[in-house]
């Protein structure tokens, strides 16, 4: 079938909207709520098109053969700009100076400035530990709503009220803290003005380093180093590690560690917990490093969370080591070490803050950033990571294996985690430690691997649309040993602290880099981290020992999410 | 209340010569006869059957007794007088198609005549249980847009009543994604007398209200004029523009001009749903426009940006306009706006909602100039 | 079967807000386990609904018809009356609780305006008498 746009003939297929086949030609549309991973619901009216002289939007129209569609009129151009008129005229002025989805439309269309006056929204909402709203810089655009209800069937924001009263709120109007929201933040990823944000903690760190009495430590999370320099001007996907580490130590932390580590030590439990189920039964085990399942999986199927691994999270891990093992090594109380870490995720800072998490007498994590907080906060002081000079990781927390990179992307966990099994196991290592049939980008994977004369029945999902569904088929009956859930599209990388605005692409360069650290490691199998096997030799003693299960391991509520301290 | 019957009491008659002939059959019959829907856009009834009888899937039929336009109330009177009649036709249509499930959505205003519906429904009972036929009501709690036949699905599905993208039709995949047939209670009124040989398409009922004496549903044959009507109705003061509901657009009053679609369309002005509101020359237009005006904003739905704030900010200028605040360069901005909604918004609520000010604005300028600085 | 219940919505919410005078948290519950659908939808589309309210009103209430026919037969002298009576603004409730005084949409009695509907049933042809008569009734 042919279409033409703009005086060109493109052909297309059936089932193809305006703005699909535009974009597949580098034809451009301005949109503003339209995203790609969600569902085009038509509501800003930017994409105007016209439409064999009707005048459509191009994003929900679907192309039809021998239609003739004219993006460029000046017609259109008006209609856009008017379109933008109303839309720009809802969110207060410091808005439209940011740099945000909206502006960056507004310099597509080639609109200045609303002529409308502005009507405040008075609804502020900060009593999420990972989320803050702000219903005045909202445009309706919907992304959020339907990021929460579709993606993550979440169900936390809702619209209340009608016409132009409509506004979204936490469901049934309550604070996000009390509804079901998980802090994925991927509603937070999706707004394209900042009405919804993470919490921001960056004033907080600031005053922290300031304190001369403390030690200030960082780390860094393994999917922060391939999407941070975007911020920058770098492509998808570019890995910057050593320069991070350059421009935390230039913000000033006295030492930057490196979760990846972590990473690894939570493999070398996790698969001690999950070859000790394996022979011992209640399988299947479910992964515990993503904060914002386990609060999916203990708010609405409370039934599964003996199902899930009791291994903390790598932050909380590295959290851990930092206020009990390095504490101990210079000599100091857990209170003098201030904690900092780097996330691609909102749900980390209500980890963080969760009763029952840390291992010292005080907060093992005390503040969190996210990857857009750190990309702010250099921005801020005029560092630029990618003009430094690369510097490395610190001792003793800083060594770290491909597998602990893994981390970052959907399946990483699994496939670290399975290398590890395979040598707790049978008392050999994989010959080739990459484990195909668990990557990919389907966001409901499933495989079989044979360890020995085992053969282990895995899942990999990302989205909890998807967390759900397999859930959903266990409860059917279907049986699975080992189950890898992260809340996010992509797993880390496309983490809701992540930088904006996210696409696919963007995320699948990032899993690219994750997994090209994991091959050029030396050492690729997280058991085998020399740093760790430190720890463990002077401290931890073994895997699984009792002092290894009273730092490394947490434990759930009976049902609905774990409570924060206050 | 008592309302006189202006409608011919089928009396189940309609339906059961309907129920001896094939599904279709019944949709020849109905495609031959010209009804076309009353609700507003005048679709072909019989080729809106014959689309959802083809169309795969469980088959539903929806009355939808939403009658929301302002200055319209045929429906009404059509409810609380031969309540019957559009019973039949549900069953005729049900018949038509192979639906097994109706909805009659009566909106909230019309909460009082659920006893008389329910009524009408015991007494059609016999036939429905023939085609296994369930028939439930659905209440509306108080909005406009649920008259619009997408949104009307989403209310009834529980979800907010925001209307959905078109195509799909809901003929092809209507209430849960199944083919439905969302008809008008006059349409569905109409269908028993088909079968009776007593149709005729170039009559049709119109709300008539406003300033005039005797206001009320008068049937009309098509082309007869507007002045002979308003003979019947007796016009209170000088007749000065003609009104058709808040989603029709406003024209000058013309006794000659014979009502016709045609006639109405070329004045920039819909006829829709029948309704006729007369405005005499007490009254001006452009505080018409803004009580108009005042309904859109109460009634968007909110769903897309242009009628949503659209609507605000049209109501913004004609209220300054009204207070003789505005410049003449207001007036421009209005109407540009006017444009913009009326081409970009999502449905057809926000499409048809600026039509009162541009048709106001084509025929009655004057008016809004001399108020402006 | 689930798609029935799923009709039964507004139906129930309906019912509830006469019943009660409003929708509590607690009613909004019980009816989204009754029509299987998630609380906080059936949350936001009672909150579109302009019959529907979260906070009670007032033990009566009456909705004036906002459309321009009615418009056109002084409406806004009838409203003004009954603004002056009841000493409340449209939109608001006496201070005693007793009367809610607001628009709704087109009440279709457009023939027989000023109309109103008090407590859900119409009262045609309003004059300043017959509002006299109608709030003594309601006291």
């Amino acid at each position: 079938m042919q279409i033409t746009i703009d005086g060109k003939i493109l052909e297309f297929h059936k089932g193809q909207t305006i703005l699909d086949i535009a974009r597949t030609n580098k034809i451009e549309i301005p949109t503003l709520c339209y995203h790609k991973m969600l569902k085009p619901e038509g509501r800003c009216r930017v994409c105007l098109v016209e439409a064999n002289s009707k005048i459509v939007t191009a994003c929900d129209t679907l192309a039809e053969d021998n239609m003739q569609v004219v993006t460029t009129s000046e017609r259109i151009r008006r209609l856009r700009l008017e379109a933008l008129n109303l839309i720009a005229s809802t969110v207060p002025k410091e808005t439209l100076r940011k740099e945000n989805e909206l502006t960056k439309t507004m310099r597509l269309v080639g609109f200045k400035k609303p002529t409308y006056k502005h009507n405040i929204v008075k609804d502020k909402d900060k009593s999420s530990a990972a989320i803050w709203k702000s219903m005045d810089e909202c445009i309706v655009c919907g992304r959020c709503v339907q990021a929460c209800s579709k993606m993550q069937t979440v169900n936390a924001l809702s619209y209340m009220g009608r016409g132009y009263s409509t506004i979204v709120v936490g469901s049934e109007n309550q604070p996000l803290k009390d509804t079901t929201c998980v802090s994925c933040g991927q509603c937070s990823l999706f707004c394209p003005t900042d009405a919804i944000t993470e919490a921001s903690d960056i004033s907080k760190v600031e005053k922290a380093l300031r304190l001369k009495s403390k030690i200030k430590v960082v780390q860094v999370a393994p999917s922060v180093r391939v999407s941070v320099g975007e911020f920058f001007g770098l492509e998808p996907g570019t890995i910057v590690t050593g320069q991070i580490v350059a421009s935390l130590k230039k913000l000033g932390f006295d030492a930057v560690f490196d979760t990846n580590l972590s990473a690894d030590l939570t493999i070398v439990e996790e698969a001690k917990e999950f070859v000790d189920r394996f022979k011992k039964g209640n399988l299947p085990m479910f992964t515990s490093c993503c904060p914002a399942w386990i609060d999916f999986c203990c708010e609405f199927y409370p039934e599964f969370i003996n199902k899930l691994s009791n291994t903390k999270s790598p932050q909380m891990m590295l959290g851990a080591l930092i206020k009990t093992y390095y504490a101990k090594r210079l000599g100091l109380k857990p209170s003098d070490i201030i904690s900092v870490s780097i996330m691609p995720c909102t749900a980390k800072k209500r980890e963080a803050k969760l009763k029952n998490i840390n291992a010292s007498n005080v907060k093992d994590i005390d503040y969190v950033l996210t990857t857009r907080e750190l990309g702010q906060w250099l921005k801020s002081k005029k560092i630029n990571p990618a003009k430094l000079l690369p510097a490395e990781f610190d001792c003793p927390l800083g060594e770290s294996t491909g597998g602990g990179a893994l981390f970052g992307v959907t399946g990483g966990v699994m496939e670290a985690a399975l290398r590890t099994a395979y040598f707790y196991i049978k008392g050999e290592e994989m010959k080739d430690p990459k484990i195909e049939p668990i990557r990919g980008t389907k966001s409901l994977r499933e495989f079989e691997v044979n360890i020995g004369k085992n053969k282990v029945k895995g899942a990999v999902a990302h989205t909890l649309e998807r967390a759900r569904e397999i859930i959903e088929r266990i409860k059917k009956g279907e049986s699975f040993d080992f189950v890898e859930v992260m809340a996010c599209p992509g797993g880390c990388i496309g983490g809701g602290g992540q930088p904006k605005p996210v696409d696919w692409e963007a995320i699948e360069k990032r899993a690219k880099a994750i997994y090209s650290i994991d091959e050029n490691k030396k050492i690729r199998l997280c058991h085998q981290n020399p740093d760790l096997k430190r720890v463990y030799e002077t401290f931890l003693q073994k895997p699984g020992s009792k002092k290894a299960k009273a730092l490394l391991h947490r434990k759930y509520p009976k049902r609905g999410k774990p409570q924060q301290q206050d | 209340m008592t309302e006189k019957k202006i409608l011919f009491d089928s009396a189940l008659k309609g339906a059961g010569i309907a129920l001896s002939k094939t599904p279709t059959e019944v949709i020849e019959v109905v495609k031959n006869s010209g009804l076309r829907g009353r609700g507003g856009a005048g679709f072909p009834t019989g080729l809106k059957w014959e689309i959802a009888a083809k169309s795969q899937g469980e088959h539903y039929i929806i009355c939808n007794a939403d009658e929301g336009e302002p200055g319209t109330f045929k429906d009404r009177l059509i409810l609380s007088t031969v309540p019957l009649n559009v019973i039949e036709g549900i069953i005729i249509a049900s018949h038509a198609v192979g639906a097994k499930q109706a909805y009659i959505y009566l909106r909230g205003e019309y909460n009082y005549f659920l006893p008389k519906i329910r009524k009408a429904i015991k007494k059609a009972r016999p036939l429905m249980e023939k085609i296994e036929l369930n028939l439930d009501i659905v209440v509306g709690q108080g909005a406009y847009i649920c008259g619009e036949e997408t949104a009307i699905l989403n209310s009834i599905e529980g979800h907010r009543p925001e209307p959905r993208k078109r195509p799909p039709y809901p003929a092809e995949k209507g209430l849960y994604g199944s083919p439905t047939v969302v008809n008008n209670v006059e349409t569905l009124a109409m269908v028993p007398l088909i079968f009776l040989g007593i149709f005729d398409p170039k009559k049709r009922l119109c709300s008539l209200s406003g300033d005039v004496e005797k206001p009320g549903v008068f049937e009309i044959l098509e082309g007869k004029q507007i002045g002979k009507i308003l003979e019947e109705a007796k016009p209170i003061g000088i007749p000065k523009a003609i009104c058709f509901g808040a989603s029709g657009g406003i024209m000058p009053y013309d006794p000659c001009m014979e009502i016709t679609e045609e006639n109405i369309k070329e004045r920039g002005c819909f006829f829709g749903s029948g309704t006729i509101i007369i405005v005499n020359h007490t009254h001006s237009i452009v505080e018409l426009c803004e009580s108009i005006q005042k309904f859109f904003v109460h009634e968007s739905c909110g769903y897309c940006m242009s009628c949503r704030e659209g609507s605000k900010r049209m109501l913004e200028y004609i209220k300054r306009i009204s207070a003789g605040k505005a410049t003449m360069k207001d007036l421009n901005k209005l109407e540009e706006l006017c444009n913009f909604v009326s081409v970009a918004s999502f449905c057809a609520l926000g499409r048809s909602m600026p039509l009162h000010i541009l048709t106001a604005l084509r025929h009655f300028r004057e008016e809004f100039v001399r108020k402006c600085r | 079967m689930e798609n029935k219940k799923k009709a039964l919505l507004l139906n129930e919410l309906g019912k509830a807000q006469k019943r009660e005078g409003r929708l509590s948290k607690k009613e909004l519950a019980k009816i989204a386990k009754k029509v299987c659908m998630p609380e906080n939808e059936v949350f936001s589309t009672a909150t579109f609904y302009s019959f529907l309210t979260l906070e009670k009103r007032a033990k009566h209430s009456i909705l004036l018809c906002n459309c321009p026919a009615e418009y056109l037969r002084s409406s806004d002298k009838i409203s003004k009356y009954l603004e002056k009576k009841l000493k409340v603004k449209l939109g608001q409730t006496t201070k005693d609780k007793k009367i809610y005084l607001g628009m709704t949409s087109c009440i279709g009695l457009c023939d027989k305006a000023p109309a109103l509907l008090v407590d859900g049933k119409p009262v045609v042809n309003v004059t300043t008498k017959k509002i006299d008569e109608l709030l003594r009734s309601l006291k």
